[in-house]
């Protein structure tokens, strides 16, 4: 997946974007661009309304999506909540199965949930440890204020405003009910999790799916993903910078697991401990799943040279 | 050329955390992608007007002939003095007064003294299916806005009226139904029921049980009325404008309130299309047109949100031929 560079942020801020970007990445420039737009739109409309689901428990209502043919349902945190919880799981086609909690992260957002006794399930795809790029197109889908048959899941249309590790912003407009269900790329893959608004109309936040693969297990283990103490997390003991491959090494800390490691500035990490790192940001936020003591393998690139350091975290001081 | 060069000179002095966001020009809706619509933008400045009362906008309105006839939704204008204010894209105030209404589409029909093209083309929603690109007249520059058709052509269940109070005790011997507790900010507070009272007529009607107290109120959303009631043993008449059920109650408060002002009618239209282009409770009334700008609806509600509803062109036409004789009287002409 490209990453956002610096050029292409600026070109993006322009809006002056390269011929051969394909339209869905990029501003429509007239009707043959937007009809472009649209036929991508339609060819994945029914696949990813037919895989996404209503989730209902007593009053409450949220959504989700199905993305494997033994049932499991990818959701909001906040709506699949206690693990082993009971959930009714209605399919676009109104049938009902029983759906039950497994883990989800507090921090994230992320949940799944595990539909019992799965039959002939609609399923979609979803994208691997990557981040959208800002200004893509997507489609989100919803069950939003809960099921309605008549209508079926609301479909809607929007763009990429920005992205974080956990988190993707868009302005596909977001309600109650909506919490779950799934935010598309034209791919029909699912690219993130709705899951909070505030009163602004493009203030909709989703769960970026990198916050799923990085928490996968404990997801599926049916565990609450604890974010750990300030005190206890790990320490490396640099200062970094953002890079397109991840966070440039800025300063190295003295007497630091850092030092001791034999990182120098200079550097660029560009995975933790097997996660790949879009921006420097994303070395603070894995380091904060860390304890100390914790042995981790860096990926580093040194002078266009690649290598892997093993070391063990340390303590903050 | 020159130009690009310079755009991007700019650009480039702009810290680098402002680009990592996608700029508002290039939004869903934003100023970029909405130059894409070039045509259907056109015809939306011919045919929006917008409804005043004083300096205050009501509503949109969709002008449909060159001779001023305009489209609006009626809930939005009915309280308003006549004749309406109504600024036209000639940048002038014409007036208008209205001549025909539907309570079902909740639609009205004004004539005005506006005297310039209208622009509409006739469009037809029999191909129309979700995901399909829309553009709708709004009231804030550049005065369109896109969006996609959002879920199934169907009707909205209208939603029952509301007035807020625990019911208690009832029947003849009991003198009508006891009013048992008073929801907060509800219909019944604001018109000054309290715990105590026994209403026992509806806008002059008796009504002695609850059920039927019920089903009266539900059958009225958003009507003025009167409640005959016994406070400390005196008969009092008392007026209550009553609410929408779902305004008052249930599931959907908390997405009410999250999403800002909406259309006091929400429901009970007949069959509507609903759609996700942004607009505010008074860019209702306006053109729906296709990505050609071809027309295919009225808007008549921002429910919430997400959710934005247009009565179908076909329909519209309905109304219209059913009141032939109103416009033919008016001095009007169209041909449909």
């Amino acid at each position: 997946m490209k990453r956002l560079s610096f050029l292409s942020a600026v070109l993006l801020a322009v809006g002056v974007l390269n011929a051969a970007d394909p339209v869905e990445k990029r501003t429509p420039e007239g009707v043959e661009d937007l009809l472009t737009l649209q036929k991508k739109v339609l060819e994945i409309r029914d696949e990813v309304r037919a895989a996404t689901v209503a989730v209902k428990m007593g009053r409450g209502a949220g959504s989700g999506v199905i993305v494997s043919k033994d049932g499991l349902v990818l959701t909001a945190g906040h709506v699949s909540g206690k693990p082993g919880q009971k959930f009714q799981v209605i399919l676009s086609d109104g049938r009902t199965f029983e759906g039950v909690a497994l883990g989800n992260s507090p921090k994230t957002d992320s949940g799944m949930i595990q539909i019992k006794k799965p039959k002939d399930l609609p399923i979609v795809d979803f994208v691997g440890p990557s981040q959208p790029d800002i200004g893509q197109w997507v489609v989100a889908v919803g069950n939003m204020g809960g099921w309605d048959a008549k209508r079926g899941a609301v479909f809607r249309l929007g763009r990429v405003i920005a992205v974080s590790r956990d988190t993707i912003r868009t302005d596909c407009k977001l309600l109650g009910g909506d919490s779950g269900g799934p935010l598309f790329d034209l791919s029909g893959r699912v690219i993130g999790i709705h899951s909070r608004i505030s009163s602004a109309p493009d203030q909709n936040y989703h769960v970026a799916m990198i916050a799923f693969h990085d928490d996968w297990k404990d997801l599926k283990d049916g565990k609450s993903v604890k974010p750990i103490g300030e005190g206890e997390r790990g320490y490396l003991g640099v200062n970094f910078s953002t890079d397109p491959k991840g966070a440039r090494v800025t300063r190295v800390g003295e007497d630091t697991v850092a030092e001791k490691a034999g990182l120098k500035p200079g550097d660029i990490i560009t995975h933790f401990d097997g996660h790949k790192l879009f921006a420097g940001g994303d070395l603070r936020a894995l380091i904060e799943k860390t304890k100390a003591g914790d042995e981790v393998i860096l990926s580093v690139e040194r002078e266009g040279k690649s290598m892997d350091i093993d070391l063990k975290l340390g303590k903050r001081p | 050329m020159k130009k690009t060069i310079t755009l991007l000179l700019l650009a480039a002095l702009l810290p680098i955390a402002q680009a990592a966001s996608l700029p508002s020009t290039q939004r869903t809706d934003g100023r970029a992608v909405m130059a894409a619509f070039e045509d259907a933008a056109e015809i939306a400045s011919k045919c929006k007007v917008s409804l005043m009362d004083g300096v205050k906008i009501l509503c949109i309105g969709t002008l449909i002939t060159d001779d001023g006839l305009i489209l609006t939704k009626y809930s939005e204008i009915q309280d308003a003095r006549q004749p309406f204010r109504i600024a036209g894209n000639d940048r002038r105030l014409h007036r208008g007064r209205m001549i025909a209404y539907d309570n079902q589409t909740d639609l009205a029909l004004i004539k005005s003294d506006i005297r310039y093209p209208c622009g509409i083309e006739w469009g037809s929603t029999d191909k129309l299916e979700i995901g399909h690109w829309l553009t709708a007249g709004v009231d804030a520059r550049p005065g369109i806005r896109c969006g996609i058709v959002s879920a199934y052509t169907r009707e909205i269940p209208k939603a029952g009226g509301a007035l807020g109070i625990q019911m208690g005790d009832e029947g003849r011997d009991n003198g009508g139904v006891t009013v048992d507790a008073v929801t907060p900010k509800s219909p019944a507070q604001k018109a000054g029921l309290r715990r105590g009272d026994i209403v026992f007529a509806f806008n002059k009607k008796e009504m002695l049980t609850r059920e039927k107290l019920r089903s009266t109120v539900q059958a009225h959303p958003g009507e003025k009325v009167t409640l005959s009631i016994i406070r400390e043993g005196e008969k009092m008449n008392i007026e209550v404008t009553l609410g929408y059920f779902t305004d008052v109650f249930g599931l959907q408060e908390r997405n009410l309130r999250m999403s800002g002002k909406v259309s006091k009618r929400r429901g009970g239209f007949g069959t509507v299309i609903q759609h996700d282009i942004t607009m505010t409770n008074t860019d209702i009334g306006g053109p729906l047109l296709s990505l050609e700008g071809k027309f295919l609806g009225i808007n008549i509600a921002r429910s919430n949100r997400v959710e934005f509803f247009a009565i179908p062109v076909e329909r519209v036409r309905e109304f219209l031929t059913k009141n032939a004789e109103a416009i033919r009287k008016s001095g009007a002409r169209l041909k449909l």
